[in-house]
């Protein structure tokens, strides 16, 4: 069977009505999975015994009579979300054999609507990245270019055909660039609409759980699985007043679509050209479109790392060696610290925890950080003024391809690579990457941003647009089976 | 104050406690050099009419009840690379 | 030269919730290590903290208690520093805006003269674990069980003038935060923890000399020795010309001085931002109010009213309502026993030299209210003597068993028989002439001792009063 063909809703479907079986597939998933693995690097670690014996709970549960969601779906789950059958890695060496004591929130009801975890996919250390260029495994290739990263490796375990859905993570554009490098398509929720209980957080204002997927239909039935009030993270509570949003959208004539009238001039040009036929395109469905601003992206996307790394440096104080991860002997506390500390580090992290302390010391709070939370309130305003004018908004994900797997990058270009995505990162908005077309012959991704909450309204009118932007993809199949 | 001395980011990796030999010492000032060039413009923008952001959620009063349960999870000592008849063991600290 | 002292004080103090702040786990003293911790508490990762509402409600009861402004709008910051006992490598604190501020509390000065110490701010924060270091000093041992406790600081500004005003302070903030349930402020058991801050100044100057911060002090007592000792050190140094170092000293209490501290709390920077993993506190004016209508009678106006209502002289009401659970005790002990004066003076004798030599908490004693009315009573009814009552109130202490139970089966019931009585004081007087005869010859102290022969005979159980009669009447007869 052939993932890339059938929609996870199909699969459930067959496994709902016992043409399936969820165990027959696991197996034949699981042996995809190690195999396609050698060459991508996808996995931290592949799932065994355990996904057997997930997809054999769901068989017996479908002949008691019970109807899952997601029965059998293969899910592909990234190391930074607690999963106890699997080591959590968190992208450090330091936690190769760290099997933690309980599941992710978001984990736990994937399973329980009948998915099965396939694996645990890379991630850059502590989580921090969208290129897992530092994870200690070494990146993930892209599997439409081998020299290329894929960004997020729950998007290439998609775009290989290893899964159906992927569970993922985002502080600043990771899932998004991911599914825009692989063609796949990558919802971030609003912020406070998912739990992320059990995800490792290193950034409580940024980080969010989100889930990306091959068939756009799929994402609405996995956010109804994952979404919801959680009582073990307070931000979800700001989700418990929003039955009133709008959630479907009946009438494309009645929409307007925003777009960016000028690109800071940072897009390369085929970027912009994507935009400028996508609307066009989505333009001869009856959409109304609307030229918007947004002024100060570039002093948005340097006031979020300024803040996401404040809160880096402080949320990555928890790891000290004492009570989890791998300790190394020292004679006094103050080396066990250092080294351990050094040992548990690379890249981003690193250079956020070092970075962020400076930020939040005297004198950087007073230079940086205070002006990076007014730049934070800048932007929303920015952004609020945007919809006012359309009810979703048109924007590139990513600046430029996906890096080089084997060569080094220039840092300020790691630091560009987030422009795109950082708006709806500080403004909580969901926002869903879509397949638009291909440049050099990797797929790019533009994203439709919707107002917080109304992420079910954003799905509902993206999958009525979704095959007026993706017919002519190559390599895709949309909605076949 | 866009200079960078090598003091303010030993400093940093003190208190952040992270072990850094000369070369990493000398890349990451490479990078904060660069980095805080980078961050110029963030500094520019006239941000007189917006109050700092404390929140970017909207949650409000997200509490729980006050109810005791004793954590059932047990064997967490088993994650301590030092643990020993109930105790988390550290090397020794002066008061 | 002359010095003024400035003190300020810290006072950490942990509520009275029955979990921690931001989990689950019990807030309760164990006796093993690490058993009240869970991964959220032990700072695992991929666990967000979940806010107590009781804590804030216990907090926001504190800061009310002393007469603070309520920040309507409150949130949690992190304060960051390594320390082992620490498990996540901040502390969850009000740095930023603390629930109460510019509150206060009066009391008398060491002239007698009211005076009004003011309180900077209340705030909420989470404790940390403890250390225990190894015998042999090779290693030092964590336990988080203390670690999430939900505590409030409260601040004073340096308006204190002595160790007694500090004194003073401390055991009025005790009562206050006891009455209110806040806190049960057992200093001993670490629930109720004071820092103090203290400098001198030559009299008549108003800039604040260097300070030093004192920590490790166990008692109310241990707090007004220490800074008694701070004073003495500091004023031999100024005098001596040189300035005072500002440092943090822990005071020994074996040795009854004060050390530099070493290791922790040595010029931080903590680096203090908002939690964003928390949803910040919007109190409504209503809430504050209704939680105002709530406090509960604090220890002067109960004082008022047993003297009112129960007739008590000032100073036995002063000391029964000294701590909220000796005057709960004694209003039990009224609702079904109907002389206060008798209660209260043996609640205060007695009973409170009995719980202070056993060293016992008033609502740790098994002996309970029901069962002092109950000796009250039997001392009332005649049916055991005083001294008798004495023996079962050690003897009820010690078993837990009811007062009426330890006379009946330690047969103690007093002898009120005038036929056995008689026959006893017949007896005492014939082995006893020369008391006969000097009692005759006008010397009343014979009468005493041969009351005190018929009680050595009795074993203490015959009545006194009517042993003291039926002599009388058999001499004079």
């Amino acid at each position: 069977m052939n993932l890339k063909t059938i929609s996870a809703g199909r699969i459930a479907d067959k496994v709902n009505r016992g043409e399936l079986k969820a165990r027959d597939l696991a197996e034949i998933v699981l042996q995809n999975a190690r195999e396609l693995n050698n060459k991508l690097n996808i996995f931290c670690s592949i799932a065994g015994a355990e996904a057997l014996e997930q997809a054999s709970a769901v068989d017996q549960k479908i002949e008691a009579g019970i109807c899952l969601p997601l029965a059998g779906v293969p899910l592909a789950v990234k190391d930074n979300f607690m999963y106890k059958a699997l080591p959590t890695t968190l992208g450090s060496s330091q936690f190769k054999s760290f099997y933690p004591p309980y599941n992710a929130a978001a984990v736990d009801k994937l399973i329980a609507a009948g998915a099965v975890v396939v694996g645990k996919t890379n991630v850059d250390n502590m989580g921090i990245g969208s290129t897992t260029l530092d994870s200690p495994q070494g990146p993930t290739l892209n599997p439409g270019d081998l020299q290329k990263v894929a960004g997020s490796a729950g998007a290439a375990a998609l775009a290989a055909g290893i899964c159906s859905l992927a569970l993922e993570s985002d502080s600043g554009g990771a899932l998004l660039q991911g599914a825009s490098h692989c063609g796949v398509f990558g919802l971030l929720p609003s912020a406070g609409l998912v739990s992320r209980h059990g995800l490792a957080v290193h950034s409580g204002s940024f980080c969010r759980a989100g889930v990306s997927a091959l068939f756009p239909e799929d994402l609405p039935v996995a956010l109804k699985v994952i979404s919801g009030y959680d009582p073990r993270d307070a931000v979800t509570a700001a989700c418990r007043e929003v039955n009133t949003r709008r959630d479907k959208t009946d009438d494309l004539s009645n929409l307007v679509v925003g777009y960016l009238e000028t690109l800071s001039g940072s897009a390369a040009d085929p970027r912009r050209n994507l935009v400028k036929d996508t609307l066009n395109r989505i333009a001869a469905l009856g959409i109304r479109k609307a030229a918007v601003q947004l002024k100060h992206l570039p002093e948005a996307l340097r006031a979020h790392q300024v803040i996401a790394a404040a809160e880096a440096s402080s949320s990555l104080l928890r790891y000290d060696g004492i009570r989890y991860g791998q300790a190394i002997e020292a004679e006094d506390l103050e080396l066990l610290y250092r080294k351990t500390r050094r040992a548990t580090f690379n890249g981003e992290a690193l250079n956020r925890s070092i970075f962020g302390t400076y930020f939040l010391s005297k004198d950087g709070y007073n230079r940086y950080y205070r002006q990076a939370l007014k730049v934070w309130t800048l932007i929303r305003e920015e952004l609020k003024t945007v919809f006012e004018q359309c009810d979703l908004l048109l924007m590139p994900v990513v600046r430029t391809g996906p890096f080089l797997a084997s060569g080094e990058t220039a840092y300020s270009d790691l630091l560009e690579n987030d422009l795109f995505t950082v708006p709806v990162s500080m403004a909580g908005n969901p926002a869903l990457c879509l397949p638009a077309g291909d440049i050099n012959g990797l797929p790019v991704g533009l994203q439709l941003i919707g107002k917080q909450f109304e992420d079910a309204f954003l799905l509902s009118a993206a999958l009525k647009i979704a095959p007026a932007i993706i017919s002519d993809l190559q390599g895709f199949n949309g909605g076949g089976n | 104050m866009a200079d960078v001395s090598i003091e303010e980011l030993i400093k940093a990796a003190e208190i952040a406690k992270i072990e850094l030999n000369e070369d990493e010492l000398a890349r990451l000032l490479a990078q904060l050099i660069a980095y805080k060039k980078w961050l110029e413009p963030l500094l520019e923008v006239n941000c007189s009419a917006y109050e700092p952001l404390l929140f970017g959620h909207g949650a409000l009063n997200a509490m729980r009840e006050d109810k005791a349960e004793q954590n059932t999870l047990q064997g967490l000592g088993y994650y301590a690379a030092n643990y020993e008849d109930g105790f988390y063991l550290v090397p020794p600290i002066i008061e | 030269m002359k010095y003024e002292t400035v003190i300020g004080l810290e006072v950490h103090v942990e509520l009275l919730t029955e979990s921690k702040f931001f989990c689950a786990c019990p807030n309760h003293f164990a006796a093993e290590p690490n058993v009240n911790t869970c991964p959220g508490c032990l700072g695992f990762p991929g666990i967000l903290p979940q806010l107590n509402k009781v804590a804030v409600q216990k907090a926001l009861t504190a800061a009310l208690a002393l007469n603070c402004e309520i920040a309507l709008f409150s949130y949690f910051d992190r304060k960051n520093y390594f320390y082992p006992d620490l498990s996540k490598g901040y502390q969850i604190s009000q740095f930023h805006v603390p629930i109460g501020s510019n509150g206060y509390l009066d009391l008398e000065d060491d002239q007698g003269l009211l005076k009004r110490v003011r309180i900077g701010r209340v705030h909420m924060e989470e404790d940390a674990g403890k250390l225990v270091h190894s015998p042999a000093g090779d290693t030092s041992l964590v336990d988080y069980n203390r670690a999430g406790v939900p505590l409030i600081e409260v601040v004073t500004e340096p308006d204190l003038r002595s160790p007694g005003e500090a004194k003073r302070y401390l055991e009025k903030l005790k009562s206050i935060l006891q009455y209110s349930s806040v806190s049960d402020c057992k200093m001993e058991e670490g629930s109720l923890r004071c820092d103090a801050n203290i400098s001198l100044r030559p009299v008549g100057s108003d800039t604040l000399g260097s300070k030093t911060e004192l920590k490790n002090m166990n008692s109310f007592k241990a707090v007004e020795k220490s800074l008694e000792h701070e004073i003495k050190r500091q004023r031999a140094i100024l005098n001596s010309g040189d300035e005072v170092v500002s440092q943090t000293l822990r005071w020994e209490e074996n040795s009854q001085e004060t050390i530099v501290m070493r290791g922790k709390l040595q010029a931080h920077d903590y680096r203090c931002f908002v939690d964003p993993e928390l949803a910040p506190i919007q109190l409504t004016i209503e809430e504050v109010e209704e939680a105002r209508q709530n406090l509960p009678e604090m220890a002067e106006a109960r004082a008022a009213r047993f003297v009112k209502d129960y007739k008590l002289p000032g100073y036995d009401a002063a000391v029964l309502t000294a701590s909220r659970s000796l005057a709960d005790y004694f209003e039990s002990c009224l609702a079904i026993y109907d002389n206060p004066k008798a209660a209260c003076n043996w609640i205060m004798g007695e009973f409170t030299a009995r719980l202070n030599s056993a060293g016992i908490e008033v609502d740790r004693c098994p002996f309970t209210p029901h069962f002092m009315a109950e000796l009250l009573k039997m001392i009332d009814d005649g049916l055991i003597s005083g001294k008798l009552a004495k023996e079962v109130l050690d003897q009820s202490i010690a078993s837990g068993k009811s007062p009426s139970q330890i006379v009946e089966k330690e047969n103690l019931t007093q002898i009120s028989d005038h036929g056995e009585l008689e026959k006893i004081i017949r007896q005492m007087i014939a082995e006893h002439p020369d008391s006969v005869e000097n009692y005759h010859g006008g010397k009343t102290k014979a009468l005493g001792f041969l009351v005190g022969q018929v009680m050595k005979e009795t074993k203490g159980k015959a009545n006194p009063q009517l042993v003291n009669e039926l002599l009388l009447k058999t001499l004079e007869g």
